[in-house]
């Protein structure tokens, strides 16, 4: 079964025929179906073997019948949103490029997967593909330079995750502080939030010293490494890399997904594993949406009903109003 | 009927020939930019060079538009390096992609269809002259036919000997007079020997024939246009030969045709205009009214003598009994031609005016070509020499002004371009406007299983001129024959410090392929083949191959005949390529009884350089030369000949080998014999000494002979020996010499790679020794530049203590010269622009000493401005932020149109506390209405948008982002700024869409960077441009 994703489903048109010498017809959008990525864990362990009897879903408040419950089965489209800054230079790339082989091999044949890059610029490398090693051979190729755009970043890899892709899932890597970036905080915290990507951040506090070796020589690149220069500078005050940690929290949680910081390059790779295993133990609840107005934004409260857990979810979806199309 | 039927049958054969070659590619138009080269000239026809920006006006369609870009090209003008008595122009073995760029294209365009066969040699006499006298070393050639016969140069070439023998076989084959096949139709008529209706359709028959013979010519410019449009070169220049288009456009009276060719006209001027191509025509008939072609074309072609004609126009004047009867049923029954056809028989009353207009109507379309196209027409004179001079002096000074044409639908329609200089009485000339073709499919890929690299395939198929991405240089030379081939070896080289490897357990990994093909003089498939090399590199091995570059070998089969070898290499780590076209001339063995394969060069220095082949490659080729061809007086040219015998008939030769310098005195001399060994080839190998040698060219010229002198064969190549003569004398370390010879000798990288493999403490031994030298200014320059670069940039891997030792040195010898000069000016700016971003109080040092030497130098004032500025972003000062504001101002006061300075004081203002939000915007917006370069308007854009995102006017910023956009439409920030703004405006949709095309963008390019980010390192993106003006001022 293709699933459709969260905002956009079917265009359905009124009328049985359209001539263009009508006076006006128009394109009305519904939401065809809607579908939650949960994770449930406790005391961190998956837990397995639920279904649709054990959730309680509630969109804007108001009780929805649960259509189905999916594990597993439903292929995911992973979008690897990875710093290739100055800052990742060294052994961080090599473990960084390690833990993504691990994780691609942890996908299944149907998932996709894309690659996006950010330093001073973002960049896809890959669209979202089965094929992987032309993913990880491009993987391969990545030259840490320059400055950290992360939420430039960050802000590409969402706008991939919209239909066509499925069950989109977005993997944002990073270990530096953004200083090149014009998207600001709460603008990505909004598109975060509107997006039904479930987002999952792995981000290192370990300096890099082959990046401060290099750096040295950086000239106006070194400055540039520390401090931003528009839009969204050094407004804020307090240690950075607190700010950043806390930011990146809201970021996951806003995506439904999680938080994850480590501070030896060298388990990269178990956290990419974990990352592997939470989307594999999610749980795809879908309801069509009755008694709630079309557009704008839903809110969404999702409850466990016989057992007890944690449970991770997007807080709400968003709906574009929709528009009329024709004369 | 015969005739008619004989005329038809000659449509048919025409028309033929051209559906065969006229399959040019249908290139996709995506018009973004408009550039028009304009002439500027008083009223002595002076070229006026003192113009700004400010001065143009340039209208669209009569709709005034802004020039985003300006420039005033003044290039020199072309000079033949020197001419050997008795030999062809010596043409070097190494061709190189580098430099492509800089020079101008033409196709000659030789009209055959429109040029009289015994005109022809006038038509090769010129486009000789023009190839001999004016074709730069760095220009690119086709000869083309219009009627697409074989004689022509199937590819572009810098190969001026190859074009000349193209051109050689050049003839003309236009038909008899337009003019006079109807006045023979009119006697024909007038005699009563064919009846009104047969009239009319002969008549019909003749017209058709001339329209498709314009057409056919027109379609060909049109073409040419085409791929002149789609490859670089700094001027693009259609030149056109022959005798002009006689086709009247305007009037013939049975003109269903006339439309037609009056549309192919606009078209082949539409197209020009599109791709920049300027024409320039030359009608070789010199000083003409058509009058002698009364004569000449009446004997020649009709069979009828002039005389005969003479007397049939006495006859009818007098009236012969047939014609007066004939005027005698006119006058009773009323006429029973078509009037239309009656017109053009009184048109033709008096022939001296008929023939007249003919000669009228081929210079008006010579001159419309020309003047609609911003080129020049030399017709109606016999100083054709004189015009081929005013076309070359016309190309080398000109304004390029560029725009976003407003509207680039492709729909086919000619849009009018006018440019005009205000308040000036001066002569304008420029093109008059292009046509954007409708959308066309790009032929379809046949997808041929040829073993060469899929990512170069279509490139060195289908490109005219070679891309340039990768600077590479070649050299191919045949070592091996046998019956049916030659055994070619092909030697590519390329720097590789743009190349990016990949770091893998300390060692240096990355991948090279090296596709070569050849093509036969029709552009047909002969051989292909491909090379690819993994790179794995030791530390060491690398930073020797940075300095010797990358060099590989490949071999294959070539049968005899001219070729061109296209070889492409491709470079995995960063994703680049670059490509050159090679001409290869192999004999045929049957055409000697000895062959001799071409001088290899090489020299003793490079020996040790390690070459990338396979050992297969690498064993059968027995001398193996490499693509330098610059040596210093320190090295040696190592020279190898291969000669074969291909009829093995004389078993020793005597071979003589000379190398000449510039004035043709001859400073080295060898006669040797050789005996044949059965079946193989004989290799002679030269080595000579440099030492002696004084700086410049060197012939090397090798002939062999048989015993009886009869069988003979010769080849030569050239080299040069690198020098400075103020270098001469210096009592220096000689390898820090040779570094500042090659230095100034425009070996920039090579100088700048050796110097940064040198320890510290020898840099500082030669500086001492330079120091107490009493060298002369410009050595010291030369020596302050080069330690400067070094010091400058962050490459080559040196430590910050290196570089600072190289500045210092560059300081300790700058004392030396004197001060207050341009060049003193230039290096405190440059250090400035250097520093300004990292260490701001080293940048100001540098000002404040330029400012006590230039007070109230504008560029310096800026400077000063630029370098608070960034300071005060790094502190959030604002107090230094009113420094800047204050400098900027005085820079403005100083200079009003200083353009970048009115940006930042925008964006300064817009940064300062207070209500500046009117100020910020009333100098942002000045920039965006005065400033030509793309560069400020981009920032000018992104900085207005961001003005209006803070008072939350969405749409307005959105505005403003989309300009910056269409300012640089491969800049990312732009788009990603628009997509933000789109999205705060309700569009969620356009902004998704806005913002996966900046992801596409190719800003993994080597060269990409933002202009966003270029301004906030302050100046140092004009460092580049400003060590070459520098070095330009080395010698003054």
């Amino acid at each position: 079964m293709r699933l459709l994703g969260l905002a956009i489903a079917l265009l359905a048109v009124t009328g049985r025929d359209i001539y263009p010498q009508e006076p006006s017809y128009r394109f009305e959008r519904r939401v065809d179906l809607v579908a939650v990525d949960i994770a449930v864990t406790d005391d961190g362990r998956p837990v397995a073997g639920l279904t649709e009897a054990d959730f309680e879903v509630r969109d804007n408040g108001i009780l929805q019948e649960i259509d189905g419950v999916q594990v597993e089965t439903a292929p995911v489209d992973a979008i690897l949103v990875l710093d290739h800054s100055m800052s990742v230079a060294g052994q961080k790339l090599k473990e960084l490029r390690a833990a993504v082989d691990y994780f691609v091999a942890g996908l299944r044949s149907d998932d996709r997967v894309a690659l996006v890059t950010f330093s001073g610029y973002v960049r896809l490398w890959q669209d979202l593909t089965t094929d992987r090693s032309v993913l990880l051979k491009k993987l391969g190729r990545i030259v840490p330079s320059g400055l950290t755009s992360l939420k430039d970043g960050l802000y590409g890899g969402l706008t991939l995750a919209k239909p066509p892709a499925e069950r989109p899932i977005v993997v944002l890597f990073s270990d530096g502080l953004d200083n090149a970036s014009l998207t600001g905080e709460s603008e990505l915290l909004e598109v975060v939030r509107e997006s039904n990507a479930v987002v999952y951040v792995v981000c290192s506090s370990q300096p890099s010293l082959e990046a401060t070796r290099r750096g040295a020589y950086a000239l106006a690149n070194a400055r540039m490494e520390h401090e931003r220069f528009f839009w969204h500078g050094s407004s804020s005050s307090g240690d950075p890399r607190k700010q950043r940690k806390k930011f990146l929290r809201r970021v996951a949680d806003g995506g439904g997904g999680q938080y994850f910081e480590i501070d030896d390059a060298s388990r990269m790779k178990s956290e990419f594993r974990r990352v592997v295993e939470d989307i594999r133990a999610r749980y795809l609840l879908t309801y069509y949406p009755t008694g709630v107005a079309e557009s704008g934004w839903h809110e969404l409260d999702v409850k466990l009903k016989r057992h007890k857990g944690e449970l991770r979810a997007r807080p709400g979806y968003y709906v574009e109003p929709s528009g009329e199309v024709g004369q | 009927m015969l005739a008619r039927w004989t005329l038809l049958l000659a449509l048919w054969s025409l028309a033929g020939q051209t559906d065969r070659q006229q399959e040019p590619p249908v290139f996709r138009t995506e018009v973004t930019f408009i550039q028009v080269d304009v002439h500027v000239m008083d009223q002595d026809g002076r070229f006026v060079d003192d113009l700004k920006s400010a001065d143009f006006e340039i209208f669209e369609d009569g709709v005034p538009q802004t020039a985003a870009t300006f420039e005033m090209v003044d290039l020199p003008m072309p000079v033949q390096l020197y001419a050997e008595p008795d030999l062809p122009p010596t043409v070097s073995d190494v061709v190189t992609n580098e430099g492509t760029a800089e020079g101008h294209v033409y196709a000659l365009v030789l009209d055959d269809l429109h040029t009289r066969p015994q005109r022809s040699g006038r038509v090769r006499q010129v486009a000789r002259q023009f190839l001999e006298l004016w074709f730069g070393e760095n220009d690119m050639a086709v000869v083309t036919t219009t009627g697409g016969t074989s004689e022509q140069t199937p590819f572009f070439t810098r190969n001026r000997q190859l074009l000349l023998e193209a051109i050689d076989k050049f003839s003309g084959r236009q038909l008899r007079s337009l003019t006079l096949e109807q006045i023979e139709l009119r006697e024909e008529y007038l005699l009563g020997r064919i009846r009104p209706e047969t009239l009319a359709l002969h008549l019909r028959a003749l017209d058709q024939e001339h329209a498709f013979r314009a057409r056919t010519t027109l379609s060909h410019l049109q073409s040419m246009s085409e791929i002149l449009g789609s490859m670089e070169g700094h001027k693009k220049v259609i030149l056109f030969i022959g005798e002009g288009i006689s086709y009247d456009m305007e009037g013939f009276i049975l003109g269903e045709s006339a439309d037609m060719v009056a549309y192919d006209t606009r078209r082949a001027v539409g197209s020009a205009g599109l791709s920049n191509v300027s024409f320039y025509t030359l009608d070789v008939r010199g000083l003409t009214d058509g009058q002698e072609d009364i004569l000449e074309i009446s004997r020649a072609s009709s069979g009828i003598p002039f005389q005969q004609v003479l007397k049939n126009r006495e006859r009818r004047e007098q009236g012969t009994p047939e014609a007066r009867a004939a005027q005698r049923r006119e006058r009773q029954e009323g006429s029973p031609l078509d009037p239309r056809v009656r017109s053009l028989m009184e048109s033709l009353e008096i022939e001296s005016q008929a023939f007249a207009e003919e000669a009228r109507r081929s210079h008006d379309n010579l001159r419309l070509l020309a003047e609609e196209t911003g080129g020049l027409a030399a017709v109606n004179q016999n100083d054709l020499e004189k015009g081929l001079h005013d076309l070359i002096a016309d190309n080398r000074r000109f304004y390029r002004l560029g725009y976003y044409p407003p509207n680039v639908t492709a729909d086919g329609r000619f849009r009018t371009i006018e440019v005009r200089v205000k308040g000036k009485d001066l002569d304008v000339r420029a093109r008059k406007g292009y046509i954007v073709p409708e959308k066309g499919e790009r032929l379809a890929d046949d997808a041929e299983d040829d073993g060469l690299d899929p990512r170069l395939r279509r490139d060195l198929l289908d490109r005219p001129s070679p891309i340039t991405d990768l600077p590479l240089r070649v050299t191919a030379f045949p070592f091996r024959l046998s019956e049916e081939n030659y055994t070619v070896g092909v030697v590519a080289e390329c720097d590789i410090h743009s190349f990016r490897f990949i770091e893998e357990r300390d060692r240096y990994k990355d991948a090279v392929t090296l596709s070569a093909v050849v093509l036969d003089e029709k552009g047909a498939w002969v051989s292909g083949q491909k090379s690819e090399f993994d790179l794995v590199l030791e530390p060491s091995d690398r930073e020797q191959m940075r300095r010797d570059g990358f060099r590989a070998l490949s071999v294959l089969d070539v049968p005899p005949g001219s070729h061109q070898l296209r070889v492409g290499v491709w470079e995995e780590g960063a994703e680049q390529k670059g490509s050159v076209y090679y001409d290869l001339a192999l004999p045929s063995s049957a055409d000697s009884e000895l062959v001799m394969g071409g001088i290899l060069l090489s020299s003793k220095s490079e020996e040790s350089v390690s070459v990338a082949s396979t050992r297969a490659a690498r064993d059968s080729v027995p001398f193996l030369p490499s693509t330098r061809r610059e040596f210093t007086t320190r090295d040696q040219v190592l020279a190898g000949v291969q000669i074969f015998p291909s009829r093995a008939q004389s078993k020793e030769i005597v071979v003589d080998a000379t190398v000449r310098d510039a004035h043709g005195k001859t400073v080295f001399e060898s006669k040797e014999r050789h005996t044949f060994r059965t079946g193989s080839p004989l290799l002679v190998r030269y080595q000579i000494d440099l030492s002696s040698l004084s700086p410049g060219p060197y012939v090397i010229d090798v002939q062999a002979r048989g015993p009886e002198g009869i069988a003979q064969t010769r080849q030569s190549n050239i080299f040069h020996v690198i020098d400075s003569p103020f270098l001469a004398d210096l009592q220096l370390a000689p390898d820090y010499v040779d570094l500042l010879r090659s230095y100034t000798g425009g070996h920039i990288n090579q100088a700048r790679r050796q110097l940064a493999t040198w320890t510290d403490k020898r840099v500082k031994s030669v500086v001492e020794q330079l120091s107490a030298s009493g060298a002369d200014s410009r050595t010291l320059r030369a020596a302050i530049l080069l330690h400067t670069e070094l010091s400058a940039y962050n490459a080559w891997g040196l430590s910050a203590e290196t570089r600072g030792l190289h500045l210092e040195s560059a300081e300790t010898l700058l004392e030396l010269i004197p001060s207050e000069t341009a060049f003193d000016r230039g290096w405190l700016l440059t250090m400035a622009y250097v520093y300004q971003g990292s260490y701001p109080l080293m940048s100001l040092d540098f000002l404040d000493r330029a400012e006590r030497r230039f007070p109230d130098d504008p560029e310096i004032l800026h400077a000063e401005g630029v370098t608070y500025e960034l300071q005060a972003a790094l502190k959030g000062d604002s107090n230094i932020l009113q420094k800047a504001e204050s400098l900027f101002r005085r820079a403005i006061k100083a200079d009003s149109e200083l353009a970048e300075a009115h940006l930042r004081l925008g964006r300064v203002l817009q940064q300062r506390a207070g209500n500046r939000t009117e100020e910020a915007l009333h100098e942002l917006e000045w920039v965006e209405n005065n400033a030509s370069d793309p560069y400020l308007l981009y920032l000018a854009n992104l900085f207005l948008g961001d003005l209006h995102m803070r008072a939350k006017r969405f749409d307005r910023a959105a505005e403003c982002y989309r300009a910056a956009v269409e300012s640089k439409p491969h800049w990312q920030i732009a788009h990603i700024a628009l997509s933000h703004a789109l999205r705060a405006s309700g569009d969620r949709s356009a902004a998704g869409d806005v913002m996966q095309k900046a992801l596409r963008l190719p800003v993994h390019s080597r060269s990409y960077v933002d202009g966003y980010r270029l301004y906030s390192l302050g100046q140092l993106n004009k460092v580049p441009q400003m060590f070459k003006e520098l070095r330009q001022g080395i010698m003054e």
